[in-house]
């Protein structure tokens, strides 16, 4: 009768412990690491890339040329995709990573939902680091990556897989800390 | 009198295949709402993109829409959106290893109050 006492007093008690553990753990893993708080990872890591059926933007004409982006150029090598757009503030806010990230292995960017006009002015003002620009004027291409608001940046390696995607815009420490040990590495 | 007979089986015959016409988009726009009721849009609180006017659920909308038009099954597209967004955007999450506690954790704190109810009563009754 008296451990039967006892479980009852101590069972809601060590289940609120349990609840308590588990929710600071939660927390802890978190704060440590802010891109956990990306809620939706990328489900393309680790996977060929999606075609990149697109076409180029040519500024010398000033309109979208009847060309699609060459992405075999950069077999055997690292490059990065970008999606960004002219109307969009945190891509002004990363510029000068991808202008940084450009320096180390070429950037395609993508041009979500922009107009060819508004994303010529955007490069004038902020500086073109892009080895090829595409136009996505209808967010197509951006649905096959996964992409679910610009900026999102991805980093795709020798194999042609993607190996890293970080959404929103690329700031300092997550370049250092995340984006220079990637491209050390290869 | 045939003359009229044929015009009026001429009239009658393209209501039918207006009507057919209407059937089949219906079909699609019923279907897309179908599908759009189970998918998350991401960027917004807790909403199915059926229910939203951001622009990705816009687009998602119009995708799955293309999708049925060239007769993909609904597991087709479910598939195709979670291989890209994962699970977090079916908003019925699947029956997988990481969410077994989700989906029978309810039923195993019954069980357990269920339990501690009928020890409490047994226990009320000897007194």
């Amino acid at each position: 009768m008296k451990s039967k006492i006892i479980i009852f007093n101590i069972l809601p008690l060590t289940l609120f412990a349990l609840i308590l553990a588990v929710s600071a753990l939660v927390l802890y893993e978190v704060k440590k690491n802010p891109s956990n708080q990306n809620l939706i990872n990328s489900q393309l890591i680790g996977k060929k890339i999606p075609t990149i059926k697109i076409e180029k933007i040519d500024f010398f004409q000033q309109k979208v040329k009847d060309q699609t982006l060459n992405i075999d150029k950069y077999k055997n090598n690292f490059f990065a995709v970008n999606f960004f757009a002219s109307w969009c503030a945190p891509c002004r806010v990363e510029a000068p990573l991808i202008e940084e990230l450009s320096k180390l292995i070429p950037v395609v960017g993508i041009a979500y939902k922009d107009k060819v006009k508004n994303t010529k002015v955007f490069l004038e003002d902020y500086g073109n680091p892009y080895d090829q620009i595409g136009l996505d004027d209808f967010g197509k291409i951006a649905i096959d990556w996964g992409v679910y608001g610009v900026p999102e940046t991805f980093i795709v390696n020798t194999d042609g897989k993607i190996i890293y995607r970080h959404a929103g815009p690329l700031l300092y420490n997550v370049f250092k800390s995340e984006v220079l040990p990637l491209i050390r590495k290869k | 009198m045939l003359k009229k007979l044929n015009l009026f089986i001429f009239v009658f015959s393209l209501f039918f295949i207006t009507a057919q016409n209407n059937v089949k988009t219906d079909y699609v726009t019923n279907k897309t709402r179908e599908i759009g009721q189970n998918i998350r849009c991401l960027v917004c609180q807790n909403q199915s993109i059926d229910d939203s006017s951001s622009q990705i659920a816009q687009d998602l909308r119009i995708l799955i829409k293309e999708k049925i038009e060239t007769g993909s099954t609904d597991k087709e597209i479910y598939e195709y959106l979670s291989n890209r967004y994962g699970d977090y955007i079916l908003l019925n999450p699947p029956l997988k290893t990481n969410t077994i506690l989700l989906w029978f954790l309810p039923f195993i704190i019954l069980i357990l109050g269920l339990f501690l109810v009928m020890k409490i009563l047994k226990k009320s009754r000897f007194k």
